[in-house]
């Protein structure tokens, strides 16, 4: 007995290190040592395993041997951190922004507060509610560990709730060995979701009906009940895949309908002439907007010379009839732009498609439901609203151009449009200058987008910019009194690689920066051709030399955005 | 059997060893040197110099979703900054702001986000409020302590900025034992510096 005491032991000691070397979040954090947190949680599940004794239920191969330890249930739920608990920290931590915006909603402290401080405090408020962040990031920087131990002291309650919350089927745990019980908690506290867990964390478990959810998403109904557990669990797996699957087809199916009707009679040189028009079209709205404004300019310093007065009230009246003429302008202008955005990207698809290099996986109808809030493409949401937008993957190699306002702008990554780069697509030669670039011109690098084969990318019209990009218009809100800027008109056709539902600025396509220094823009280059993973890591450690070059570290981040998005 | 099974520990054991080895060698701690003879500790100099310090004593580090930008002080490396930025749909009604109010409201509006990291104890020692109506700009100073996860009483100023559309906060954060080098004075220059860049 002895000997098997002491084999145990050594076993643990062994093992030990296995969970020592756990990580929390990234390759940044330190890992997490304490293991009696677990020990807890494991403590937990024997306490239910008393309660439910019938195998039947239990698959052979997730049975309990005989004289199996049971205490070793703590070792192996250590070992599935990396891919159970860690998994739910790493979520909480990258989400913590989310989590923290949806915790508005589900105190409801909006309401709360506008109750206490009075309604016009609370957009002050919800700010300084948001910026609580920094604190959380503080502290995490400070000791990831410590947090991570007070999230999994949250954890721990959480079978014993699940047993609490009347799920009966735990029926067989007590004849399931150590991995079998270590996957079925990671599973249910996988599909409980981070929003329960949060809830539970922080003692607000009551508040989200997390029980119901808790039964619903487990799968634990009556029905259920009679089921084996692993089995069970192994089948919403199968399920949910399944789902992905049929979604993903009907999407194709959809897409292909929509395209079939959109296309139906799509003329390309009709196409092109109608968006030449529009385009001319947009440039006069400009002139009239940059010509009103410049109006506008003047009367305002008129007005600030001028001293009270009829001669001043005068000049207000023309102000404001001058910005109301602005607004409208404006109006007109992001309407016809809006619509010139769409034929745009309808046209580049069909160019696209005509070449056999895309699949239209799915066209989402209206693009602003892609908008995350937080996302702002010069400072506005990307996608025009009342258009689709494309998704679409790669079938072969393909470039896509951007031209129009090229210039300077261009080599900082600016543009305004994207088209499937050849000569026949462009308006001018200046316009094919730039986008149809040759090995000597020194704009190829930058003007260029390659798509690779298998890319899912997502295409759409832009929205117009009202601030903050492009040349400043300035009007007069009648309502706020407030004086605001217009910039920009979109119109053109934005391209974005979406990893999620939402995008984020991790998403945006951009074309290659162009920098000063030579030798990063050899790096740059070689960059440009690495192969592997391993050479663009080289390129990266190359980089990380140039300590205090400010251009090397942008081309660092740059390249860790590759790495990061590398297949 | 006797023979086999305490070779078997011995083995183990031996394991056990090689295994704490994998993870000192596996466990990668890049040893950056750092070079502090620049960096001062005299709370004068610092604020005297806040250019040359910020840039020689905080070096910029990872940040989460949500946190425009972050450092942690290159020595006393518990010291980190963190900015934070907004941008509203509409521009700031500064006339709505009402300084007290907003102040009290702070430990209420803080407390769910303080949960979530066990923060206990958290209360503002110190706040100020400058309202420049030429630059339609708000901004609160404040200067506070509370309790983390570890039971360490911590400190923290935060600088709150409400412009146009944007809003912006700073916040330096560390453990109260290094009150006597991140005085007010420092703080207060630092923030100043970060807020001309913002």
């Amino acid at each position: 007995m002895r000997i098997y005491f002491l084999l145990f032991i050594s076993a643990i000691f062994v093992i030990q290190p296995l969970g020592a070397q756990i990580r929390i979040v990234d390759d940044c954090t330190p890992p997490l040592r304490d293991l009696s947190v677990l020990d807890k949680l494991a403590q937990n599940i024997n306490d239910i395993e008393d309660k439910y004794n019938d195998c039947k239920f239990v698959p052979e191969e997730d049975r309990k041997k005989k004289n199996e330890k049971q205490a070793s249930t703590a070792v192996v739920l250590a070992k599935m951190a990396a891919g159970c608990f860690v998994g739910q920290l790493k979520g909480f931590f990258s989400s913590l922004k989310d989590i923290i915006t949806g915790f508005w909603d589900l105190a409801k402290l909006g309401y709360k507060l506008a109750k206490k401080f009075g309604k016009k405090m609370v957009n002050f408020l919800y700010i300084a509610y948001k910026s609580g962040i920094t604190t959380a990031f503080s502290e995490m920087s400070r000791d990831v560990q410590s947090i991570g131990k007070t999230i999994l002291s949250g954890l721990k309650g959480l079978p014993q709730m699940i047993l609490e919350a009347g799920v009966k089927s735990v029926e067989g745990f007590k004849c399931m060995n150590a991995a079998a019980r270590a996957e079925y908690v990671c599973k249910s506290i996988s599909y409980v979701g981070t929003d329960v867990l949060i809830a539970v964390l922080t003692g607000g478990a009551s508040k989200i009906g997390w029980v119901s959810k808790a039964q619903k998403a487990i799968g634990l109904g009556v029905r259920a009940q009679k089921a084996k557990i692993a089995a069970r669990i192994s089948k919403l797996d199968k399920l949910n895949d399944a789902r992905r699957k049929v979604t993903g087809i009907l999407d194709g199916i959809k897409a292909k309908r929509f395209l079939k009707k959109s296309l139906k009679g799509f003329d390309p040189k009709k196409a092109a002439k109608a968006i030449e028009n529009m385009d001319e079209k947009a440039r006069r709205y400009k002139k009239l907007l940059d010509k009103a404004d410049d109006d506008l300019n003047v009367i305002l310093t008129q007005l600030k010379k001028t001293p009270k007065g009829p001669a001043k009230d005068a000049l207000k009246r023309q102000a404001k009839r001058k910005s109301e003429q602005l607004k409208k302008i404006t109006a007109s202008m992001n309407k016809h732009n809006t619509e010139l955005s769409h034929l745009r990207s309808k046209k580049l698809i069909y160019d696209l498609n005509e070449q056999g290099a895309i699949e239209v996986k799915r066209v989402i109808p209206d693009g602003k439901v892609l908008n995350d809030e937080n996302l702002k493409v010069g400072r506005y949401p990307p996608w025009s609203e009342g258009g689709p937008v494309y998704e679409i993957k790669v079938k072969k190699k393909v470039s896509l151009c951007r031209g129009g306002e090229a210039g300077e702008a261009l080599t900082k990554g600016a543009g305004r449009w994207f088209l499937p780069c050849a000569t026949k697509n462009f308006r001018s030669k200046a316009e094919n200058k730039w986008v149809n670039a040759t090995a000597d011109n020194p704009y190829d690098e930058f003007s260029k987008y390659n798509l690779r084969e298998g890319d899912i990318i997502q295409l759409g019209g832009i929205n117009p910019i009202t601030n903050k990009i492009g040349r400043k218009r300035v009007f007069v809100d009648k309502k706020y009194g407030t004086v605001s800027e217009v910039r920009g008109g979109g119109g053109e056709v934005q391209v974005f690689r979406p990893s999620r539902d939402k995008l984020n600025e991790k998403d945006l396509v951009r074309t290659v920066r162009v920098y000063d220094s030579a030798t990063v823009r050899k790096m740059q280059a070689d960059a440009a051709n690495a192969a592997t993973r391993q050479d663009l890591l080289r390129i990266k450690k190359k980089a990380e030399g140039f300590v205090d070059d400010l251009e090397a570290q942008s081309f660092v981040k740059e390249v860790q955005e590759r790495l990061e998005g590398f297949q | 059997m006797k023979k086999l099974a305490i070779f078997v520990c011995l083995s183990l054991t031996g394991l056990y060893f090689i295994g704490q080895k994998v993870e000192s060698s596996g466990t990668y701690t890049p040893s950056v040197k750092i070079d502090n003879a620049n960096i001062s500790d005299n709370p004068e100099e610092i604020a005297n110099n806040i250019h040359s310090y910020f840039k020689n004593a905080f070096e910029p580090i990872n940040t989460i979703p949500g946190i425009e930008k972050a450092w942690r002080h290159k020595v006393h490396n518990s010291v980190i900054l963190s900015h934070f930025k907004m941008e509203q749909v509409r521009p700031h009604k500064l006339e709505d702001l009402e300084p007290k109010k907003y102040v009290k409201a702070l430990p209420e509006v803080r407390e769910l986000t303080n949960l979530l990291v066990g923060i206990t104890d958290w209360k503002l020692v110190k706040a100020q409020f400058d309202l420049k109506k030429k630059q339609k700009l708000a901004r609160f100073k404040l200067k506070g302590i509370y309790k983390n996860s570890q039971e360490k009483q911590i400190l923290f100023y935060e600088r709150h900025v409400f412009q146009g559309r944007f809003s912006y906060t700073w916040q330096l954060n560390f453990p109260d034992a290094l009150q006597g080098v991140l005085t007010d004075k420092v703080a207060k220059a630092l923030f100043e510096y970060l807020e001309v860049g913002k």
